[in-house]
């Protein structure tokens, strides 16, 4: 049997969560906020098949569900990089503190 | 358990090439460096030798047109995604898969049809 | 101390060191590419948990398409400025100090989480039992997911095209 204990790879999920959280409350850049929201995605789905494998009643569910939310992630990224050209094209800025039109 | 080792040695052998692969370039690289005389002068380390001097950062404004391709290809990377458990579980789904994949893949078909009316396929 | 363990320690070495790589790099390019190596030792800890397809998808999806299509935002967007992380201390500690109670918090919560059994066969034919599960089991979240893509599609050309319309509309003119 595998000799790596669960809670390794859990507290590993949430290191990685916690840096794209970081990423994402700190850095001005659009896209950096983006890349850091696919890197707490990637964390959540190291939980999925975490507990897949060593969870209360194993089966294959973990795998597929971390399936879905790949996709939903692709879908993500590809629809607010669209947003994010579509605002530099009217503001001329990716900063995200400079977007806030609905502020004023 | 033994056919668990198994799989965990298969991998093995990934590693090793993965390994290789890395190596490779870094001790090529490296051992060219060493060996090959280095004698640099102002001149060539120009970036056009005999040229003009480059005058403008070399990062140029892409067309939207390149991101709409690269769209394309995330979503159908996302459908190939799917085909593969389809395609190798086939023989013990029957008929009902079929038609289930028949549905998913006219879904982005209609997306593609849909790209192509907007004409963001066409490169001119 | 074993060869799984050892596998274990340098790939998590690997993801959160090229995690906190991202962070501190300047220019946004270096930061994607830091981030394909956190991406690639993930599907490594995915193989390690026999889920073979899921580091496939991993290899492929995380690090093929979405690493390619934030390249091609950067480039599309500015991308010369160098990214400054100037926010303000308070707001800064603010976050920090959230960050670390949450930590926190969850470390405490997981720390010695076990369940005591493991899935001894999910690593025999791993595809083949994603196919079957996937097709009689999920059909509903699988047909929802091509709505959603083909949403995703649409909605994307519509917004990232507007520009070569206005551009067309004035050759026309």
């Amino acid at each position: 049997m595998s000799s790596v204990p669960l809670s390794v790879y859990l507290v590993l999920a949430l290191i990685l969560f916690c840096i794209g959280l970081f990423g994402a409350l700190t850095k001005r850049n659009a896209v950096i906020v983006l890349i850091s929201i696919e890197l707490m995605l990637n964390a959540v789905n190291i939980n999925l098949i975490a507990f897949a494998k060593y969870g209360i009643n194993p089966s294959i569910t973990g795998q597929i569900f971390s399936l879905f939310t790949i996709t939903v992630a692709a879908a993500e990224a590809a629809v607010g990089l669209a947003i994010l050209i579509a605002l530099y094209r009217n503001r001329k800025t990716v900063n995200v503190d400079e977007m806030d039109i609905m502020k004023r | 358990m033994e056919l668990y080792h198994l799989y965990q040695n298969n991998y093995l052998v990934v590693l090793m090439f993965l390994l290789l692969g890395i190596l490779l370039p870094i001790v090529a690289l490296t051992a060219g460096k060493i060996l090959r005389p280095a004698k640099p002068t102002k001149e060539k380390q120009t970036t056009y030798e005999s040229g003009i001097e480059p005058f403008h950062q070399s990062w140029v404004q892409y067309n939207v047109r390149y991101y709409i391709f690269a769209l394309l290809f995330v979503i159908f990377d996302v459908e190939t995604v799917f085909l593969y458990p389809w395609a190798v579980a086939y023989d013990k789904l029957g008929i009902f898969a079929l038609i289930e994949m028949t549905i998913f893949i006219v879904m982005l078909l209609i997306g593609l049809l849909y790209a192509w009316k907007k004409k963001v396929l066409k490169w001119m | 101390m074993n060869g799984e363990l050892i596998l274990f320690f340098v790939l998590a070495l690997v993801a959160i060191g090229s995690g906190i790589l991202m962070l501190n790099l300047t220019k946004v390019v270096h930061m994607v590419i830091a981030l394909v190596f956190t991406f690639l030792s993930i599907a490594g800890l995915y193989v390690m948990l026999s889920a073979e397809f899921v580091a496939f998808v991993q290899v492929l999806i995380y690090s093929g398409a979405i690493t390619i299509i934030m390249l091609f935002g950067i480039m599309l967007t500015r991308h010369d400025d160098k990214t400054e992380t100037k926010i303000g201390v308070p707001r800064m500690i603010l976050v920090l100090t959230g960050i670390v109670a949450f930590f926190v918090v969850m470390f405490f919560q997981i720390n010695d989480l076990s369940f005591g059994e493991q899935a001894a066969d999910l690593h025999v034919d791993n595809t083949e039992k994603i196919g079957i599960a996937l097709y009689s089991k999920y059909v509903i979240p699988f047909e929802l997911t091509s709505v959603l893509l083909l949403v995703a599609l649409v909605g994307a050309i519509i917004l990232a095209k507007r520009d070569d319309e206005d551009k067309g509309a004035e050759d026309n003119e």
